[in-house]
């Protein structure tokens, strides 16, 4: 076949889908930049079933196993570029860093962040799966890519809840509009107790002095509850675990509580104490992809014969629970 | 010609878009699934009109459905270096238009392994390409090409509407006078002007 600019675009639509089919995401990407056409044309190959992952630690963002990097704009000069590109209506410079990476450089690092996923969204027409955070994000910025991802879908994998300037109305308009099905990560601290779902299969709240019995009770169905620095009592706890040793929360594989407003004289169980001291072991566990380490547990049977590894740490009250 | 589905011997005629016609085995037909769906139970009679493409294109499709007769059953694409050095020339041997042609017919006859390679073919033109590399490989419409395009398509489909209205009209007033045979024609004509309307639309 001659080498001549060949009709991609003509091609018979089960032809061009196959065609499409056989592109990975950044070959996807780069063709939507060609034109308006094929910018169009890229859902045919099946793009709507793409997994997209915000990981906001490395300011990336995946689809499937390819990585779209934003970079600050100080770090042009170390790199070779390849062109500009166009994020929704921002264009740019970027750098094709691997087969499998893509690098494009922004003056705001979270600017890009937004634009590059909400064109992915459009240009995949996918939905995403999963939206972590480690750091603080601007509440507009925040706010502008929960109503743009709840504008595409109503459940999403996971997500971490955590914005600089978030208000309660805030998160309850995200706990509305988005179920969390399985992770969800928060640290917002609410100024009093909210009616929100909390039943998404992992829950990891860094600042739960909000957290009430019957917030606890809603997460009956979890598999992992973690609750720092919460303000549960004797009594709260003494409840969850009584409902826990009954076999309520029957699907929890872990669980850390810990609350500086237990009483000084608290035992869990009214025993004195939970914990090896004699010769402790560390039992570690990985469980929806993070490690879950106890250390120094007792073993301790439900009353449906279920043996957990069990420690309550009463210099930190902290309880621990691990299904080994 | 008519053939009774199970004899690999038997050959049947097919007639390209110039009228001509040629022989092809029964074997190679039955690569196509479109063939399968509409003669292989109740067979032929007289040549299979297959006569949206020419000869050449033709000939080319089942020159390779006759080679892949004693292939292994189709098992999904294969990657382009696992092609055959006969597959190779089959395919180095056509200029683009050719290319393209093929495609379109063995996308019409449902042939999946021919598509395939095709397809394989064209993606490895994109393969680990960046924008700048694939605008060279690929020829996409232009503003005015698409505007062009689109105001064809709409003149076809006005007119397309236009036929089916006066058609479906003229069908309403003698439906009364010979009703069942009448009513077959007009549903004929309909499906033929369907049939064109939907044509015209995905060109």
């Amino acid at each position: 076949m001659t080498p001549q600019p060949f009709k991609l675009l003509h091609l018979p639509i089960v032809a061009l889908r196959k065609v499409l089919q056989l592109l990975n995401p950044i070959e996807l990407f780069e063709l939507s930049q060609c034109s308006r056409r094929a910018f169009s044309v890229i859902p045919l190959s099946g793009s709507k079933k793409f997994k997209l992952r915000i990981n906001q630690f490395s300011n990336s963002i995946h689809a499937n196993s390819y990585t779209f990097h934003m970079y600050h704009n100080d770090l042009q000069p170390a790199y070779i570029l390849h062109g500009n590109r166009t994020f929704m209506q921002s264009t740019v410079k970027m750098r094709h860093h691997s087969e499998r990476e893509i690098i494009s450089f922004w003056d705001d690092r979270l600017v890009g962040l937004k634009a590059v996923l909400f064109h992915l969204l459009t240009v995949f027409n996918c939905t995403i799966e999963c939206a972590m955070f480690s750091q603080r994000v601007p509440a507009v910025i925040y706010m502008s890519m929960i109503d743009f991802i709840s504008s595409r879908q109503s459940e999403i994998k996971e997500l971490t809840i955590w914005g600089d300037g978030l208000t309660d109305k805030h998160v309850t308009e995200i706990f509305d509009k988005l179920r969390v099905t399985d992770h969800l990560e928060m640290s917002h601290r609410f100024s009093r107790a909210p009616s929100i779902p909390l039943n998404s299969k992992s829950i990891s709240i860094w600042n739960s002095a909000w957290i009430t019995t019957q917030h606890l009770n809603l997460m009956k169905h979890c598999i992992v509850i973690e609750l720092h620095r919460s303000t549960l009592t004797d009594h709260d706890i003494t409840l969850f675990l009584n409902d826990w040793k009954s076999g309520q929360f029957p699907n929890l594989q872990y669980s850390s509580i810990k609350s500086s407003f237990l009483g000084k004289n608290f035992t869990a169980f009214g025993l004195p104490s939970l914990q090896n001291t004699v010769n402790p072991q560390y039992y570690a566990r990985t469980i929806f992809g993070s490690p879950r380490v106890i250390f120094g547990a007792i073993d301790f049977q439900r009353d449906n014969g279920v043996v957990a590894k069990f420690r309550f740490d009463d210099q930190d009250g902290d309880l621990q629970i691990l299904l080994f | 010609m008519t053939s009774p589905a199970s004899s690999s011997e038997v050959k049947y005629l097919i007639e390209s878009s110039e009228g001509n016609t040629f022989d092809v085995s029964g074997a190679a037909l039955r690569q196509s699934n479109t063939f399968n769906a509409m003669f292989l139970n109740i067979g032929a009679d007289g040549p299979i009109p297959f006569t949206d493409y020419n000869e050449a294109t033709l000939k080319k499709v089942f020159e390779y459905c006759e080679h892949s007769v004693n292939e292994e059953n189709y098992s999904g694409p294969k990657h382009q270096d696992d092609l055959s050095k006969w597959d190779l020339n089959f395919f180095n041997e056509m200029d683009q238009k050719m290319f393209i042609d093929v495609i379109n017919a063995s996308n019409f006859l449902d042939i999946e392994r021919l598509t395939s390679y095709c397809c394989e073919r064209i993606a490895r033109m994109l393969r680990g390409k960046n924008t700048q590399e694939m605008i060279k490989v690929i020829t996409l419409p232009t503003a005015e090409e698409l505007e062009a395009k689109q105001k064809v398509e709409e003149k076809k489909a006005a007119a397309a509407k236009k036929v089916a209205e006066k058609a479906a009209e003229t069908a309403e007033k003698t439906e009364t006078l010979e009703e069942l045979p009448v009513q077959q024609l007009v549903q004929t004509t309909r499906n033929k002007l369907t049939r064109k309307y939907l044509s015209f639309s995905n060109e």
